[in-house]
């Protein structure tokens, strides 16, 4: 969980977009509301962001802004489900989820036809996880049924999946972002993913 | 697209549960208990909301009170209107008054006369108008107009008349990329090319490209970033 901000004006200054462009993607719906931050300075109200991650959105606004229109930007931006049906071969050819991930829910919870984006999601969250060799098959199930049970709940909030491990034992949990939580010193954070950012790079992808 | 469900009229006095409708025309007095969905919304007269509001066009002659957000593509109001919650539309004419409790989002939004909105005032153009005192937390656009109209203010008859208060537009932070303003106060105003025509007091300006200033208005601090 990130703690570094940046001020509105350092933003302006660093990324070289004007005011002007900055409340019209906030209209647009292109930053969520809650990346602006208030603090209290001498001048008033200051707005801070999350440093990593507005700039990171702004880059990819900006590279995509010739491509797409602003409202269709904020569609493939939005941590909102999309409405496909993918079949396992084009996941594959497409290389949104690799073979071995698709063979693993296969044995988990049998052969289906069409993959809902929800499905999709949780196929992608464990390829990534899967392909960095931080968590084994075994593991992934515990992933893949804490996801299918409770990332529902969450409905189009961000939130973060964190996976954890200590002595040997592993397990792994969901977080409304933003939030801040501590662990004792003999738990290893092994992976924390935010869903939202997998949501965006998977719209793309899909896109 | 759903099939339309027909239109409500209240002529008179009369009150409805709300709902999904073509159009919604209010003569008189009207009574909306729940959220209201609809093409077209016109009051000529007096209709409260309890509930939210969405519809592709809004025309208020005469008083609306909305409790809740409204979400329109464009609204017209000739008088007063009251939204108890955000206000998001494309395009948006006031003569008259409007107050936002949340925050208003607008691609066009012109106003003649007052406004008071508690949260952001977010347009991509914005002309203020005004003929009393006004205010908002924070405004933030492309291009930002606000001029003083009330021609008889000079004499102090306005101030008079509304118990003393301050005239003119209260502002904590104003940024865009053209902004002219008058009679404004403000903590901190920011942007590409800033003018100031008279009236103005202003802590703190910011600027990039241009800075002018009526010599009727009052700067503390300005520099170019």
């Amino acid at each position: 969980m990130e703690k570094e901000l940046i001020s509105k004006k350092k933003l302006l200054e660093l990324t070289g977009i004007s005011y002007g462009q900055l409340y019209r993607w906030k209209r647009k719906n292109l930053i969520p509301e809650e990346w602006f931050i208030k603090k209290s300075t001498f001048t008033g109200q200051e707005t801070y962001f999350p440093k990593k991650r507005i700039l990171d959105r702004i880059k990819k606004i900006k590279t995509l802004k010739g491509d797409v229109s602003l409202d269709e930007l904020a569609q493939l931006l939005s941590p909102n489900l999309l409405e496909v049906l993918l079949e396992r071969k084009e996941l594959m050819e497409r290389n949104i989820v690799s073979k071995a991930t698709l063979d693993f829910y296969k044995d988990e919870r049998g052969e289906i036809e069409k993959y809902a984006f929800e499905k999709i999601l949780y196929l992608f969250v464990l390829d990534k996880m899967f392909e960095s060799g931080k968590i084994n098959f075994e593991e992934g199930k515990i992933i893949l049924t804490l996801l299918e049970e409770q990332y529902p709940k969450f409905k189009g909030k961000n939130c973060e999946l964190m996976f954890l491990r200590k002595l040997g034992i592993s397990t792994s949990c969901l977080i409304s972002n933003p939030n801040e939580i501590y662990f004792e010193d003999s738990i290893k954070i092994i992976e924390n993913l935010n869903l939202s950012n997998l949501i965006e790079e998977l719209n793309i992808k899909i896109k | 697209m759903e099939k339309s469900i027909g239109d409500l009229k209240i002529n008179g006095s009369g009150s409805s549960a709300g709902g999904k409708y073509d159009s919604v025309i209010i003569k008189g007095h009207g009574d909306i208990s729940g959220d209201l969905d609809c093409i077209y919304l016109k009051i000529n007269g007096h209709g409260n909301v309890d509930g939210n509001v969405m519809a592709d066009s809004v025309k208020v002659n005469g008083n609306n009170l909305i409790n809740g957000n409204l979400e329109a593509g464009k609204v017209k109001i000739n008088g007063m209107v009251e939204i108890n919650g955000n206000f998001s539309v494309e395009k948006a004419e006031t003569y008259g008054s409007i107050n936002v409790d949340g925050d208003c989002n607008a691609e066009f939004f012109k106003i003649e006369g007052t406004f008071a909105i508690e949260g952001l005032l977010n347009a991509g153009e914005l002309e203020l108008s005004l003929y009393g005192s006004s205010k908002a937390r924070e405004i933030g656009g492309e291009k930002i107009t606000v001029k003083k109209k009330g021609k008889y203010d000079f004499l102090g008859l306005k101030g008079i008349i509304s118990g003393g208060r301050g005239k003119g537009l209260t502002a904590d932070i104003i940024e865009g990329d053209d902004i002219y303003l008058e009679n404004t106060h403000a903590k901190v105003v920011r942007g590409n090319n800033i003018e100031l025509g008279p009236g103005c007091e202003i802590e703190q300006v910011e600027y990039k490209d241009s800075f002018k200033q009526d010599e009727k208005a009052a700067v503390d601090t300005h520099k170019k970033i």
